[in-house]
Order: structure tokens, then sequence, then C-alpha cells
């Protein structure tokens, strides 16, 4: 027995041992990764039209939007993390500010201060950066830096993030800093021209509904400040934090429609539709075995957003196209990512722009040797393209009374 | 301790290391997907958090793609296993197979959300990938 236990605690601690091994091991040795595609969803979409005739136009529409899981998306918290660039000025008897405030990851993080006019007591001199004034009389700017955010700093209802200051005492000359705002590091807007110490910050003023730099500049009148006075003291820069912005770009693809045919039946009948991928060459091929391409509805199929009046702004959706297009065949992955077939648009949960009705309307061919004497009109005018083959939209007369099919994919190309 | 209790208990030893390694290196994650009222509707959250097929009405589904790739010498066997309400729904074009050494290869997990589907439910569920190293052929 008392062999046994010792086996087992042995084997026990081999295994303690080894699983600093097995964690380097991971690290360094074994290097397989799974991840979810960055950001790529498709959306295979399923609008049944009925039984049509040639030339008649029927309108149907579905809607994208953002799910209730993405606009849930909590807003956090987070402070400034990185220290872009830091120009100090001097103190208002011309010597270099002390060493001790001098440090501008001081300001990084959360703040030592209460986000009071006054903090007492102050918090230890290391734990903030003064910004120092510029002589002879801070005009036009004292010392700035740049902070960034890991995350987004989004615009809410109220305050977006706070500038926190160190003031001592009670009584103090006032110590003010200009606001810039930017998403890029490198295009600010003024979001608070003069603000007091500690500055609650709305960007809503500014054209951007989200930021990741925060450019702060001492703007304090220098005449009423001590001899000593160092300017501005920056404890931190904290506010809102989401991980992402909520903007998707997106594009609506054709591809063509697969489906199980039932045998013997005519016309052909199908008791269940699959998926279609492309092979290496780009063609179309249906997924599953015994699955068959169903004659293609796609090159009469329009596609046009429905503007929303409320929507701002309402035209970062992309141009709508006409029904006639794509042709001659084969319809191969070239074509369904040809900007001639295929449309795009955009979400905002930020604008908001939450969701896009497109309308998608069907131009029913007619079939070789039985058009209508306007059938070339016809097509002409809801092409909007006067010199468009109008021959190579008729319809096989082989195919009259089939099912046709076409698959709207909507794949997300972009996420912020 | 005999000798053939020393094997055994370093056999056993040996089984466990891998066994806990091929858990611990599993990929886990959670899949869920709302069912909305409406027709040709689809909300959409493509963050790579989780395999979440956001808002589908009855009619529409969604697609979304895991890549694996191997950059070691050694095949991968890569097992797939899922858990919860979404499974009946949830369609997946491979759940065993093998990722050759230094290769890539891809997941398609399809979510269909059919007529009779419960409007205002979410489905969830978990998804765990093992990948188990070995001589295997693909």
């Amino acid at each position: 027995m008392k062999k046994k236990l010792t086996v087992a605690i042995s084997a026990l601690g081999v295994g303690l041992i080894s699983l600093p091994l097995l964690v380097a091991f991971e690290a360094h040795v074994i290097n397989v990764t799974a991840q979810i595609a960055n950001g790529i969803l498709t959306v295979p979409t399923e609008i049944t039209y009925g039984t049509v005739f040639p030339q008649e136009k029927i309108d149907k529409t579905f809607q994208i939007l953002l799910s209730e899981s993405f606009l849930e998306e909590p807003v956090g918290e987070q402070c400034a993390s990185s220290v872009e660039s830091f120009s100090q000025g001097v103190r208002k008897n011309g010597t270099p500010v002390l060493a001790n405030r001098s440090n501008p990851t001081a300001a990084l993080g959360s703040p030592q201060t209460s986000g009071t006019p006054f903090d007492n007591p102050g918090p230890p001199a290391g734990s903030f950066v003064s910004l120092g004034f510029t002589l002879p009389n801070n005009s036009p700017n004292g010392g700035t830096i740049t902070l960034g955010f890991t995350n987004f700093v989004v615009d809410v209802a109220g305050p977006d993030f706070t500038v926190y200051e160190v003031t001592g005492g009670t009584v103090y000359p006032e110590e003010r800093v200009r606001v810039e705002v930017s998403q890029d590091g490198i295009t600010f807007e003024t979001a608070v021209a003069s603000g007091l110490r500690d500055v609650a910050v709305d960007i809503s003023g500014t054209s951007f509904d989200w930021i990741k730099f925060v450019r702060i500049t001492d703007v304090s009148n220098i005449v009423p400040f001590e001899s000593e006075a160092d300017a501005y003291d920056l404890d931190a820069v904290c506010g809102t934090s989401r991980e992402h912005v909520g903007i998707v770009d997106y594009v609506i693809r054709q591809k063509p429609k697969c489906g199980l045919p039932v045998p013997e039946t005519s016309p052909v009948e199908y008791s269940e539709f699959g998926q279609v991928t492309e092979d290496v060459d780009g063609n179309f091929v249906c997924v599953d075995d015994g699955f068959v391409q169903l004659p293609l509805l796609c090159p009469y199929l329009s596609k046009h957003e429905v503007e929303n009046p409320e929507e701002t702004p309402s035209d970062n959706d992309g141009p709508g196209i006409n029904a006639f297009h794509g042709l001659p065949l084969p319809w191969t992955l070239a074509t369904a990512e040809s900007t001639d077939s295929l449309v795009y648009g955009v979400l905002d949960a930020l604008l908001p722009d939450e969701d896009d009705t497109w309308v998608v309307d069907l131009r029913v061919p007619c079939f070789a040797g039985s058009c209508a004497q306007d059938w070339a009109d016809f097509v002409r005018t809801e092409s909007g393209n006067p010199d468009i083959d109008t021959e190579l939209y008729t319809a096989d007369p082989a195919l009259e009374h089939e099912i046709f099919g076409c698959d709207l994919w909507v794949e997300v190309t972009d996420i912020e | 301790m005999k000798l053939s209790d020393k094997i055994l208990a370093g056999v056993l030893i040996v089984i466990f290391l891998f066994i806990f390694y091929i858990a611990l290196d599993a990929n886990k994650y959670t899949a869920q997907v709302l069912a909305i009222e409406g027709a040709g509707k689809v909300g959409v959250n493509p963050t790579t958090e989780r395999l979440d097929f956001g808002d589908l009405s009855p009619g529409t589904s969604a697609v979304r793609r895991v890549e694996i790739e191997n950059g070691t010498a050694i095949p991968m066997y890569v097992a797939v296993v899922r858990f919860g309400s979404i499974n009946d729904l949830m369609k997946l074009d491979k759940s065993f197979f093998v990722v050759p050494a230094r290769t890539a290869d891809e997941i398609e997990f399809t979510v269909y959300m059919p007529a009779s589907a419960p409007i205002g439910e979410k489905l969830t569920g978990r998804v765990f990938i093992f990948k188990i190293p070995g001589p295997w052929s693909s």
C-alpha cells in the first residue's frame, strides 16, 4: 500500500514538475493555432418570389442589422496607456521642471487624485507630470503631451473622459489646459479650449464619435503664479472603453443556388437547398453530394438600399445595381466579386446607423423565341444601359417552368 | 516497487500528461444565435471573441469560419466537439480531420434558422477544438 502511495505521489510530482515544461512546449515548440476568422461572417439570405411571368417586376426586401449581442457590448473604463509625445515647458522662473515631476509615464494608468478641484492630501511627487510654461508669457502654448488609449474612447451621453489634475491646498491660480482629441494621432480637433484643473470632456462637440488619442496643452495665464510654479500637473486621463466601436463594412454578393433534385420530376423539384462554394479555379460548385445548381436568377436581380431619412449619414452605403448585369455566363467567383454585381454597405452603431434595408427587385426574363416586342426596351430601361446586349438576357426556352435561384451572401469585410 | 510497477507508472504518467496537454491546448469557444421575428432579417456580430451567429429570422442562415494553422513539423488530428442548444441548428463541414505539417485549414460552421425557431430565444453552446499530434496521414 505504501509503495502504491509512493508511486501515486511520484506521478503527481512528475506531473507538477512537467507543467512548466508543457507551457514552454506550448509556447515555443507546438505552433498550432485555431482562431475565428477575422471579422468575417457570411449570411446567405433566401427570398422567395414564387411563380412569375416574363417582364414582370417584383420587389422584395431584406434587412441587415447589427445584432443585439453586438450592440450590447458593454462600455467599460480605461485610462491612457501610452505616451505618444511629450514636450515639456519650464517653470515660471525659467528653470527646468523638477525631475520627479518630469516623467510623462506618470500620466498613465489610474488617477491618484479624486477629481476634486483641490487634492488634500495631494499625491506624492512622481505620480504626476507637470507640463511647464513657455516663456516669456506662456503664449501661445505651454508644455504639451499626447497620450494614447488601448481601446476606443467612445461618445456616450455626458462626459466621455476626464483629465485629472493635481492641486494641493485651497487657493491657487487657475491651471488650465486645451484638450484636443484624435482618432489617428495625426489629425486633432479641439474638444475643450480652456479647461480648469480636472476637466470632464464630451467629444460630441467634435466630428468624432470615438477617439484613441488625447493631446493636452497648458494654456494657463502665467501672471498670477509664483516663480517656482510649473503649470498644469497632469495625473491621469481616463474615460470610456470599447473594444470595438461598431462600424461594420459589408458587401452583398450573388452566388448560384444549389438544390437536391427530386429524381424524375419535370419541371425539376428540389427536396432541399444547400450551399455553394468555389473550386480552385473560381468556379462555383455545390458543397453537398447530389446537389446541383439551379438555373441562374442572379443577373435579373437589382439591389438598392432604402434611404432612411433618419439615418446619419444616409449615403454611407454604396450605390445600388440594376437588374440585367453579370452576363455572359459562366457566373464565377470573379463575377460575384465584380463591382458590376455586388453592392456594399456600412453599419455604424455610434451614428446610429444600425440597420440597412435593401430592396431586391426581380425583373423576369422572357424565353428566347417568346419575347414580347418591347423586350429590348424593357431590358434597356431596367438596366439603365442603352448599349446592353439584350439577347444575352433572354432565358433558355428549355428552362421554362423550371425553378431559378440565386443566393445573396452578405459578407462582413471589416470591423472597427 | 517491482520493475513492472515502475514501467506501469511511467506509462500512466505519460498518458496522463498527453491527455492533460491535449485538453489544455484545446480551443474553447462559446457559440450563440438569437432567433428574431420577421422575414429576411439578419443581425450580424462579426467580432472574433466567440462564434456569434448574430440574430437570424426564420429562413436565414449564417456562416462562421475558424482557421487552423499547423506551424509544426508534426501532423495534427483535429477533433471538433460541441454541446448546447445551438447544436441542433449548427452544421460543420468537417468534424474530424488531419491538418498536415506546416499547412492551414478551415472549419466552416453554419447555422440555419428554421421556420419553427422559437422567436426571441437565444440558443447557445460550446465548441471545443482538440488538436492531437501524431503520425497521422491525411
